[in-house]
């Protein structure tokens, strides 16, 4: 294998396949529950510390993929195994590597064949590093598409009351979104195949994302076949985000999925769908993503403020939370397309800040649902009295998720913002969105005073046991980094920052649209 | 000083971690103690758990007036530098940038602070207020359950509302903006147990968040659209560079159309700005959060809703007032709002029986008084006023809750009454903040409430001058009610029995009376010295006293004199007809009238008509019929047509083996046909 | 003797195909339709190898013995299929073995 790095092994490689490799060792761990979780948690955070020397020995003042690593796959489609990293790819892979120790951490307890859980939790973790860290086109795609198969088993076999219906529908509707996409690389990557034949380069790279970004203007394509290209890879990235008004699977799978599932999903899950829009609709089409900045603005704005209403009017604690994250994203969507560096910087950031305050959200919804054995709003309130440290850290995840400054939200939030009133979206969308900003402290706030204020029902709730050791190390340190990123956040955006500029450098310096053919 | 400024936040701010931490600690032995099962030393005795519940306070207030030794020695260092360096700009300010708080693109904004003669005045205020309100609060809050996490809560709200005024630019200001906001939701919330409290504080948070819309509007176009000399876009928020004058006029340079209308990017970024004071400083239309902001305990009211938190848009206004003054129509109409508010207010005032109520409303009315000011242009006079009702509205909200306490927790005025004689000391204290209040002669509001009249009489702004003034002597008359039905009389609910204080609340009590006696001090006619202190930050290059009007302020003052006489003369007139649950003797005369100063002229049933309602309607349409039937529908709908579409297909599928191979033939026979019939 | 014309094996791999298609298509016990379809198989072979031989290449032989030896793998699957099947059934008429339908 070809790689280029100061390591001397081809590390990402290795951060990628350490989850599976853990998996298959669960594999022989079926029946013994302690030790199967003892040992997922320990390699989860051994793959968090692999992940580490990425974060270290990153070039932070270079906006090119780093870290390269490849060896032909079927060269006879120009096919390649190749994975490297930029700065965008980079807080991903971190927040990945973060987030699934604490979610299988979180899962302590649970009754049924823990070991295969554990198992399919690592395999979803290697799925998605490979998402975030996969430069060509097919190997993306392959990874893309494995992603769904532990999530499917995690909420089929662990999920609530209606996990069928949410399975199904979770699977078929990204699936079947996804299925445009692999259209759209299969007609690419024949594209480039044949370009590179007939001007002599190097074929095995037919599917290469940097050979494409390169390429894809020389292919004398028309305004229509891009535009249509770029609508192929849209439609698989606005389902997963979810993008009003393909949202609908979200809250169904949320609400079926086991806590840490329902962590992965929200927290990483998501992201892949925004990571996509930026990878290749805005990197391999970025005058359709200019042309079409505004349309698509405005689905995220509507996305922002349906999330919000339809999160208020909830009952369901998880559900909200579902539909808060309907919000969230559209602001990530929103700071993408207003295709500057303030922008997508800050839609970058919010995707991390959202990994962490919606995960945090969904793991204490999980804490105490596994007391209570309920959701319902009603059957809670007056928490404040009983189970004071849980109230606290519901407080800090609400606050970070409201957006208040100091804490993580809000400079993903206003970072977006800005980004989108200077850019040609205008500030009408942003007036919008910003509303969205009022209207989360509506929802959020009714849950939270739903939760912990109000009279306590002594007979229900008078006996809950606040939150154990192990349920506060979970959460401190998704903490530690909200209020890291809330007050020091140019460490954040130091690392994305040349790729962000030379992102937003190449989408205003693109050849305008071919007219006609 | 300048390289200590940072202790000021940071002293409160280590009395929340110290707090926070003995109270975690606290929690944990109950936990082990509860598991013990060790019932021995239940009666462990009541003097210890007091003492014990007093720390946490001594711990807070002691960092609180740490802040304020440290405030006070940067005021002197301030004071020793000159006014006016030698080029004729403000010589006295710390403008210190410690880290880079945001950057990204060509965003950037430092974590730092600016120290000017503005916000040396809050700060000043913020820790002196503030330590006086802690200490009282000690006593206070010693019967509560939870006083450790009432200080946390307190003395966070201290940092926060420094962060606010300390900033040195605009997103310094919005974290100490919404951080008070955070602060203020926790404590209004803070008898979380009862029915109100929860639902006040979701409130103030809301409608707070409206007016954060606003200003988080304004600091995207500020940012946008500064450009420097050269026409480039400055990119900054800082408040030195957006704010200085060949800069900030750029602002006019650029229109955008709204509703119609054309606007100068100055004038919809200083309405922006507005929306954002009309929310934090209860103003029209976005006051209704602060009457009900009353849910929490009183310290609370005094501290946040009083003397500071709410007083954050005045500042605002001052500290933005260059971007103000290029749109003399916004700043017209900031100032009929404030102006409107000041009489709405006092009038609703007149119809309240809660003691805390119509101190709310009394403090509604005095920020209209404030924001008229400023948006007149009478940023010395706003800024007089803040300061002096600062001081003596804390006072009025103290000297409640003394009576409160008092008065076993009941704060319904038509069933006390002759406390004056069961608390002495707290009805002479309550009485000098009313005649404060009430602008009285030689106290403290006298000064400040008339200069602002004299502003706007000097300055073409008589019709507002006019409501002004009447507003004044609703304000006379609201407070000779209330003092009449609290202290004066008969006490008429009798099965309370009511009290005197403990001293630790009545000192500061004593401490901020002399205060409001002798705070006029700071700005008399003739002196001016806050004028003359404020000019080099306001940019006025000579620092031009408004002139001291002895008739209008003699007017003022004879028209206040009489109606708080007739306030109390009507009620100790009418004594024996004020009943508990019965209304106040005035409805004889006003009738509806009276009814609509009851229901505060329905501002908050038409919010709950127009907007909270709908949105639940909306919400719940939304979710059981928009998204479950029709998006969702069509989801399923697509899939209900693949189910329908493969129920016709089976039929082929028989199961039957030679009709299988039949179907084959036939292929077999349609492809050879195609090639054979080519 | 003279050399039998390549019509000649073509007209008599037809025949036999035809049988077998006819015998697929109207008998119902499973093995008589193996054998015709067994049937097919060998005169497709025919062909094939008629038409090598016509054009003195070795390609059809080639994919002669590929379909004997598939033919070989299909009846051992089927065969063992239709053992189970009149195990479970105890009848070799494939019309009662229709379970199998949409």
């Amino acid at each position: 294998m070809n790689f280029t790095n100061d390591f001397g092994f081809p590390i990402l490689s290795v951060v990628v396949l350490l989850p599976s490799v853990g998996a298959l060792i669960l594999a022989a761990l079926r029946g013994k529950r302690d030790l199967a979780r003892l040992f997922a948690l320990g390699w989860s955070v051994l793959v968090f510390a692999a992940s580490i020397p990425l974060l270290v020995s990153f070039n932070r003042a270079s906006a090119d993929m780093q870290f390269h690593e490849f060896v032909n796959w079927i060269p006879a489609w120009g096919v390649q195994y190749r994975l490297a990293l930029d700065g965008i790819s980079l807080w991903l892979v971190m927040l990945t590597t973060f987030m699934t120790p604490l979610a299988i951490w979180s899962a302590w307890n649970v009754e049924e064949n823990l070991p295969a859980f554990m198992m399919l939790i690592l395999l979803q973790e290697t799925g998605m590093l490979g998402v975030f860290v996969a430069q060509d086109l097919f190997l993306f795609y392959v990874f893309w598409e494995f992603t769904l198969i532990p999530m499917y088993f995690l909420i089929g076999m662990w999920g609530g009351k209606r996990r069928r219906y949410a399975t199904i529908k979770f699977f078929l509707y990204t699936f079947a979104a996804s299925v445009f996409m692999l259209v759209g690389i299969i007609v690419l990557g024949l594209l480039n195949y044949r370009y590179l034949s007939t001007n002599g380069g190097n074929t095995n790279e037919a599917f290469n994302l940097q050979s494409l970004m390169l390429n894809l203007p020389n292919f004398g394509l028309s305004a229509l076949s891009l535009k249509l290209l770029f609508l192929a890879f849209f439609v698989a990235f606005a389902v997963k985000v979810p993008l009003w008004p393909v949202h609908t699977w979200l809250p169904d799978a949320h609400v079926e999925a086991p806590t840490a599932g329902s962590v992965i999903l929200a927290a990483v899950l998501l992201k892949m769908g925004a990571y996509g829009m930026i990878r290749f609709n805005v990197q391999l089409f970025p005058q359709v993503a200019s042309e079409w900045a505004r349309p698509i603005a405005v689905l995220a704005v509507i996305g922002i403020i349906y999330g919000a209403v339809l999160a208020f009017a909830q009952t369901d604690i998880k559900k909200l939370v579902a539909y808060s994250s309907v919000s969230h994203m559209g602001f990530i969507v929103l700071g993408i397309f207003a295709l500057n560096p303030v922008g997508l910087g800050g839609s970058v950031l919010q995707m991390v800040n959202h990994g962490l305050s919606t995960g945090a959200l969904f793991l204490l919804v999980g804490m105490i649902y596994e007391r209570k054995h309920t959701r319902e709003l009603a059957a809670y309130g007056g928490l404040w009295r009983v189970v004071p440290i849980f109230v606290f850290f519901l407080l800090f995840a609400t606050m970070s998720s409201v957006g208040l400054p100091g804490l993580n939200g809000f400079v993903g939030e206003f970072t977006v913002m800005l980004g989108a009133f200077n850019s040609k979206l205008g500030w009408t969308i942003t007036a919008v969105a910003a509303v969205g900003v009022i209207l989360a402290a509506v929802y959020l706030l009714k849950m939270f005073q739903g939760v912990a204020s109000g009279p306590l029902n002594e007979r229900l709730n008078g006996d809950l046991l606040d939150l154990t050791r192990r349920e506060v190390a979970i959460l401190l340190p998704i903490f530690a980094v909200s209020l890291l990123i809330g007050l020091y956040s140019p460490y954040f955006f130091r690392a994305m920052e040349p790729s962000v500029q030379a992102l937003s450098a190449f989408v205003s310096n693109a050849a305008p649209l071919l007219a006609g053919r | 000083m300048q390289d200590f400024i940072w202790l000021v936040p940071l002293l409160p701010l280590l009395g929340v971690i110290i707090n926070t931490i003995r109270g975690t600690l606290a929690v944990r032995q109950r936990h082990t103690a509860a598991h013990v099962g060790d019932h021995g030393h239940a009666d462990h005795g009541h003097h210890d758990h007091h003492n014990a519940a007093r720390i946490p306070g001594w711990i807070a207030s002691a960092m609180v007036i740490g802040a304020f030794v440290l405030t006070l020695a940067t005021f002197f260092s301030l004071l020793g530098q000159p006014a006016r360096t030698a080029a004729g700009e403000n010589g006295r300010f710390f403008d210190v940038t410690y880290w880079s708080w945001m950057a990204v693109g060509n965003f950037s904004v430092p974590f730092g602070f600016l120290i000017d003669q503005l916000s040396i005045v809050m700060m000043l205020l913020v820790t002196g207020v503030g330590s006086l309100i802690h200490i009282y609060a000690i006593g206070y809050m010693s019967h509560d359950q939870r006083p450790t996490r009432f200080f946390v809560y307190l003395n966070l709200f201290i940092v926060a509302m420094l962060m606010l005024v300390m900033g040195n630019n605009f997103l310094m200001l919005f974290l100490g903006w919404e951080g008070v906001g955070l602060c203020s939701f926790l404590l209004i919330g803070f008898w979380f147990e009862q029915r109100d409290p929860p639902w006040a504080s979701t409130k103030a948070f809301v409608v707070n968040r409206i007016g954060d819309f606003g200003l988080l509007m304004a600091m995207f176009a500020i940012w946008t659209l500064t450009r420097d000399v050269q026409g480039n876009p400055l990119h900054s928020l800082m408040f030195r560079e957006v704010l200085a004058e060949q800069h900030v006029q750029t602002l006019q340079f650029t229109q955008t159309a709204f509703l119609g209308s054309q606007y100068t990017a100055a004038g919809a970024i200083a309405l922006m700005l507005l929306l954002g004071v009309t929310g934090k400083s209860a103003q029209i239309p976005l006051f209704v959060w602060l009457p009900d902001a009353m849910a929490g305990p009183t310290p609370v009211s005094a501290l946040i809703h009083a003397a500071t938190m709410v007083t954050a848009g005045v500042y605002l206004i001052i500290r933005t007032h260059a971007i103000f003054q290029l749109s003399p129509s916004v700043m017209n109409f900031a100032a009929g709002l404030g102006a409107a508010t000041a009489f709405v207010a006092a009038t609703i005032a007149i119809g309240q029986y809660d003691i805390k109520k119509v101190l709310a409303f009394s403090t509604v009315s005095q920020l209209g008084y404030m924001v008229a000011a400023v948006a007149m242009g009478g940023y010395v006079a706003g800024l007089f006023h803040l300061l002096t009702h600062g001081i003596f509205k804390a006072l009025l909200f103290l000297g409640s809750g003394a009576v409160i306490h008092g008065f076993g927790d009941e704060q319904d005025m038509r069933k006390m009454g002759g406390l004056k004689s069961k608390m002495p000391r707290t009805f002479w204290t309550y009485l000098i903040g009313t005649l404060a209040l009430a602008g009285i002669f030689p106290l403290a509001g006298f000064w400040s409430k008339d200069e602002i009249i004299g502003y706007a009489y000097d300055n073409d702004h008589r019709l507002l001058a006019v409501v002004l003034i009447i507003s004044s002597m609703l304000t006379a008359f609201y407070m000779a009610r209330q003092v009449t039905m609290v202290f004066l009389g008969e006490q008429r609910d009798t099965s309370i029995h009511a009290h005197e204080s403990a001293p630790i609340m009545i000192w500061p009590l004593i401490l901020l009376a002399i205060g409001a006696v002798v705070a006029g001090l700071i700005n008399l006619p003739g002196l001016h010295s806050l004028e003359t202190w404020l000019a080099p930050v306001l940019n006025e290059p000579v620092a031009e006293p408004a002139e001291f009007h002895l008739g209008l302020a003699g007017l003022t003052l004879v028209l206040a004199l009489a109606s708080g006489w007739l306030g109390y003369y009507y009620y100790s007139r009418n004594a024996r007809r004020i009943k508990a649950n019965e209304r106040d003797p005035l409805y004889r005369w006003g009738g509806d009238f009276y009814t609509i100063l009851e229901d505060k002229w329905g501002f908050d049933s038409a919010y709950d008509l127009a907007i909270v309602k709908p949105y639940k309607a909306i919400a719940g349409f939304a979710n059981r019929i928009f998204d479950a039937r029709i998006i969702d529908g069509i989801v399923n709908g697509a899939g209900w047509v693949v189910n329908q579409a493969s129920r016709g297909l089976r039929v082929l599928q028989s199961g039957y083996v030679r009709s299988y191979a039949l179907m084959f033939l036939i292929g077999v026979i349609a492809v050879l046909g195609y090639f054979v019939l080519r | 003797m003279s050399e039998i014309s390549t019509n000649a094996y073509v007209l008599v791999s037809a025949i036999l195909f035809t049988i077998g298609v006819i015998g697929v298509m109207t008998r119902r016990n499973a093995i008589i339709m193996f054998m015709s379809v067994e049937l097919m198989l060998n005169s497709a072979n025919l062909a094939l190898i008629a038409f090598s031989r016509a054009k003195a290449s070795t390609d059809g032989q080639i994919i002669t013995f590929f379909v004997i030896a598939v033919a070989a793998a299909e009846v051992a699957v089927g065969l063992a299929l239709l053992v189970s099947i009149f195990r479970a059934k105890r009848t070799t008429n494939v019309d009662d073995v229709s379970t199998l339908k949409g």
